[in-house]
This record gives C-alpha cells, sequence and structure tokens, in this order.
C-alpha cells in the first residue's frame, strides 16, 4: 500500500484501498490461480494483538478460506458492502423533499442504510454505522418525540393506497411467468458488479444504464414459485427485488451523470473532482425504469460557531 | 399419562424427490424438512441430488443453490452468510449449527436438515424463536446505572472488560438452548443455555449496578437450577463459547454472594 499511500499505507481510507488493490489485480499482478485477488498480511503483527483486536477477522479468515492469519496472508477483492446513497434526510431524521430547499415530508423519517445523511459524503469511512445508530438513531427518537403528540390517533390511509400496496403484492405473489427471481437477481449483481464497479468509465457506465434495463423487463416474465401466505420467501425475496432493481437503476444512472470522480465513485475518464460543477448531491426520482436526475447543493455553514466549515480539499495520504 | 406415539398430523412422510438435471457425476443427495401449515398436509422429508462440481463450501451454499436452481420454495431463514447474525442455525446431519459456517464436506453420506430441534415450527427449516426472545426479554439485556449523570462515558478497566469475554460474543442463534434436553422439557421454565450466558454477561458487566437484583431474579429452581450439567450446549456453540461455564459460575455466585 505505501506505493498508493506513503503515509497512511494500509490504513488509507476504503476506496483508496479498494482502487489499489483492483489496479493491482488489473495490471495482472493479482495472486491465485486466476491472479484475481490480493494478500492481505497480518503476520507482522504480534499474536496478541491480532487474537486481542481482529478476532472477527481471524476467524472468519478461518472459516472461509482456512488461513491461520498469525502465519498466512488472506486472500482478498473489494467488494460491496455498503449503500452510501438513500433517502435524503437532514440531522434529525426527517425526510427531504423538493430540491434545493429543506423541505421535509410531514411523518417521514429515514434512519440507517435506508437514509442518507450525508455526514461523509460520498464515502464509507469507518464507523459509519455506528454513527447511524448512535447518533442519529437517537436525534430520530428526539425528533419523533418532539413532533407526536401522545395519544394522536394515526391518519386515515386512503383506500387508493392500500389498494396499491395489495395490488403489488397480489401481482408478484400470482406471477407466474418463466424467470425465476435468482436469475434475474444475478444477472442484476453481475451488471452493477461490471458495470458499476471500483473503476468506471462514461462506456462501462452506459452499458450499465441499458442493460439493468433489461433486467428490469425481465420482471415482466418473473415467476414465483411458492404462493404459501406462511413465511413465503420465495415471495419475499421478489419483492426485494422489486426494490433492488430500482435502486440499482437509480444508482448507475447516477453514476452515468455525475463525470467527475469524487469519495468511492471513481471515473476513468473524469479523474479529478469537479467542484465547480458537481459540489452537490444528486437526487433521483424513480418511476419503473425511468428515472429523473437534479442536484441539491451541499452545506457549506456549520450548526454551531464552535467548529468551523472545512472546505473540501485534495484527498492525500 | 405419557403419549408415546406422536399426534397423527405430525408424522413425517416420505417426500418429493427431485433428480438431477445437469447431468453431473458428482452428486450428493441432501435431504430436507419441509412443512407448510398452511396446507394441512403433514410434514415430509423432500429429497434433492445437488451438483457439488457448482457449489460452495458451506451448507448454507447448498441450501442457497437449491432454492435458486431447483426448489425457490424451500423455507430457511439466512442473513449475513458469514457467522454473525446466527439466522441459518438448523440442525445438519443430527448436529446443530449455523449453515454458512458448516462446511458440507464434513458431513459423510447423504445430507440431512431438519429445523432446530424442539422448537415449534413455522415452516421449514424456520423454528419459533418467540419464548426464547421472551426469556432474554426477561433478564433485562441493557445496561442499569443508579447514577443520573449522562453526560460522561463510563469507564471499565481492561480487566474488567476481560470478564465479557466469552459472554459478548454471543450471537443468540438458539444452537445451544435447542440442544439441552433440560430445554426440550422445560423450555417454558427454564431460561436455557442462551439466555442464562446474557443473564451472566449483565451480571458481570462492572458498569452495571443491579449486579444482585439480577442474580436474585435468576435464583430459581426452574430458571437457574434445570441446567443439570449435561454439556449439550457447550459441544453445540458455533462460535466456541462455553454457556455451561457461565451457568456454572452463576451457582457458584449464588452459593458464595451475600443477597
Amino acid at each position: 500500500m505505501e506505493r498508493y499511500a506513503p503515509n497512511a499505507k494500509d490504513l488509507a481510507s476504503r476506496d483508496v484501498v479498494s482502487r489499489s488493490m483492483s489496479i493491482e489485480i488489473n495490471e495482472g499482478r493479482g495472486v491465485g490461480k486466476e491472479k484475481d485477488h490480493v494478500h492481505l498480511h497480518l503476520s507482522h503483527l504480534d499474536k496478541n494483538i491480532i487474537e486481542s483486536r481482529l478476532p472477527g477477522i481471524t476467524e472468519a479468515a478461518r472459516l472461509f478460506a482456512n488461513v491461520d492469519v498469525t502465519k498466512e496472508p488472506i486472500p482478498v477483492v473489494p467488494t460491496v458492502h455498503y449503500n452510501m446513497g438513500g433517502i435524503p434526510t437532514n440531522y434529525k431524521a426527517e425526510v427531504l423533499t423538493v430540491n434545493g430547499s429543506e423541505k421535509t415530508v410531514p411523518g417521514l423519517m429515514a434512519i440507517g442504510e435506508a437514509a442518507c445523511v450525508s455526514v461523509h459524503g460520498a464515502n464509507r469511512l469507518g464507523s459509519n454505522s455506528l454513527i447511524d445508530l448512535v447518533v442519529f438513531g437517537r436525534a430520530a427518537a428526539m425528533r419523533a418525540a418532539e413532533l407526536v403528540k401522545p395519544g394522536t390517533p394515526h391518519e386515515e390511509v386512503s383506500e387508493t393506497e392500500t389498494e396499491k400496496c395489495l395490488e403489488r403484492f397480489d401481482k408478484l405473489r400470482n406471477a407466474n411467468g418463466e424467470t425465476s427471481t435468482a436469475e434475474l437477481r444475478l444477472s442484476m449483481q453481475k451488471i452493477m458488479q461490471s458495470k458499476c464497479a471500483v473503476f468506471r468509465t462514461d462506456k462501462t457506465l452506459k452499458e450499465g444504464v441499458d442493460e439493468i434495463r433489461k433486467v428490469y423487463d425481465g420482471m415482466e416474465s418473473i415467476s414465483v414459485k411458492d404462493k404459501s401466505l406462511v413465511f413465503n420467501t420465495d415471495l419475499v425475496e421478489t419483492l426485494e427485488f422489486d426494490n433492488l432493481i430500482r435502486q440499482a437503476i437509480t444508482t448507475v444512472d447516477s453514476a452515468y451523470n455525475r463525470k467527475e470522480s469524487r469519495g468511492a465513485h471513481a471515473r476513468e475518464d473524469f479523474p479529478k473532482r469537479d467542484d465547480e460543477k458537481f459540489m452537490q448531491h444528486t437526487i433521483a426520482w424513480c418511476d419503473g425504469k425511468n428515472t429523473k436526475i437534479d442536484y441539491r447543493p451541499v452545506h457549506k455553514t456549520t450548526l454551531t460557531n464552535e467548529v468551523q466549515y472545512f472546505p473540501p480539499q485534495e484527498r492525500v495520504y | 399419562m405419557v403419549q408415546i406415539n406422536l399426534p397423527e398430523n405430525s408424522k413425517v412422510q416420505k417426500g418429493k424427490y427431485y433428480k438431477d438435471t445437469t447431468g453431473s457425476k458428482n452428486i450428493r443427495k441432501v435431504n430436507i424438512y419441509r412443512w407448510d401449515p398452511s396446507t394441512g398436509e403433514n410434514p415430509r422429508v423432500d429429497t434433492y441430488e445437488v451438483d457439488m462440481d457448482n457449489c460452495p463450501s458451506k451448507v448454507l451454499d447448498l441450501l442457497n443453490k437449491i432454492k435458486s436452481e431447483i426448489d425457490p420454495s424451500l423455507a430457511y431463514r439466512r442473513s449475513c452468510a458469514h457467522g454473525v447474525c446466527g439466522s441459518c442455525a438448523m440442525n445438519m446431519d443430527g448436529k446443530n449449527g449455523l449453515a454458512c459456517t458448516t462446511p458440507h464436506s464434513e458431513i459423510e453420506g447423504d445430507i440431512n436438515i431438519y429445523p432446530l430441534p424442539h422448537l415449534k415450527v413455522k415452516r421449514d427449516l424456520i423454528g419459533d424463536l418467540n419464548g426464547l426472545y421472551k426469556q432474554y426479554q426477561s433478564i433485562e439485556p441493557w445496561l442499569k446505572t443508579n447514577t443520573k449523570v449522562e453526560t460522561t462515558e463510563i469507564i471499565q478497566s481492561k480487566k474488567d472488560r476481560e470478564k465479557l469475554d466469552g459472554a459478548y460474543e454471543c450471537i443468540m442463534c438458539a444452537c445451544c438452548s435447542t440442544s439441552c434436553p433440560s430445554y426440550w422439557w422445560n423450555g417454558d421454565k427454564y431460561l436455557g443455555p442462551a439466555v442464562l450466558l446474557q443473564a451472566y454477561r449483565w451480571i458481570v458487566d462492572s458498569r452495571d449496578d443491579e449486579r444482585k437484583e439480577r442474580l436474585k431474579k435468576v435464583a430459581d429452581e426452574l430458571k437457574l437450577y434445570r441446567c443439570h450439567t449435561i454439556m449439550n450446549c457447550t459441544n453445540a456453540c458455533p462460535k466456541g463459547l462455553n454457556p455451561a461455564k457461565a451457568i456454572a459460575e452463576l451457582k457458584k455466585m449464588l452459593v458464595t454472594a451475600n443477597l
């Protein structure tokens, strides 16, 4: 890693490490039969430190790679593990609507990986989920307590809304096509993995934009074999796929339109960050396979006077 | 007085046979318990012939392969796939464990997969864990302090933190409790190894102020003393923990503590 991040080395942020690993593999310096991964050495660390501070990694390496980390390197490859976008919210977990304003959707809140509070911008840094839990979980609870008066009844949900939900449920439950959910899901995974991966170009992203829609069209002939109303995991996975494919379309469209590199979004054709055009949040509206892409400005002020605003700098590790 | 035979509707029948369609030469037979209460039919054991040349190493991979390629109606819980969440606990080849960390190569002959023993089955490999969760709730698994100061963290020495080792790693998969004959018999009253390990985890936490109350609460003929040191729990734990030792510690504390 010192060739890529001379100071931080292995402790550089995840996107930097992922890119370094990908470059090594892409340039033919990978290891293994297919030269498709790299090795992570921990053996320079003291055995006690490994045991006390890295028990999870030690166990995973033993279970899945049959590796004793105190003696052998772990085979590793970059992969997706977190979704950095999400439903836009303010720091109180209230969902934001309408471009360019701080207007909230009354009664709608989002937290966790579903939400995008934009703490770490276009990156996933260490302890991101801890902040989601501890800070924004608490903020959401406090805001909800502020907004909801005890004893207030639920608002009447109109029948047209419940009908919509039941219609979606029934349509998928009774889907009698030829393609299994698992097949479509695998196509989606492969497209996202190859076209919207660590490194992106206009060409790969455009291919992704087109190909992911073919998978969406595949929903027309989806099949749900299990018709049971008890723990129907076939149906649950189909409903999940319906959510995921829309998420995938939104993700790849947003990436295609962002013609710069920022955080984990690395465009080979636009290697520089372009603050003039793109220091803003992508906001996407998704309607079936059609999306509308727009942008919302980022905050350039702090909430208190105790700290100053940090203007973005070149990231050097 | 004692019902010796299974009720008629509990008898497990021979189910469907799914023959291999890939033409693979490396086939294993996988027998899986199936039951859907909404059909009114008896439980059955379906048999799947699986092409092992294109199957990764764990039992969960095998189940995913069956669900994706042969029979999407097979129901089981799964989530993290690396031994952290505890969702895919089940009985494989007669032993409780996590499907995602159990290699199928360690099972000889046909691979028999059942839900965790002695739980009410919700469907197929999914057991009803509500009872266990209620018991977990009953030991109040959260930090209780008497101090009103909430603005600073409660410091814990390294030595005190080490007391939680072997307890905090528990993922509540229920492999231990459902392997325990005492829990099979008195599962409604005996807390079982999983919940007692958690009770122990809060009792030895140096930051908690209600140690005595917690101890008094578990000091019960049924809740705690139905443990007869059978040790199946420790044998079953997929995380290599020792619930039996924690229960022994609880018993020891009760003998020596001045409550």
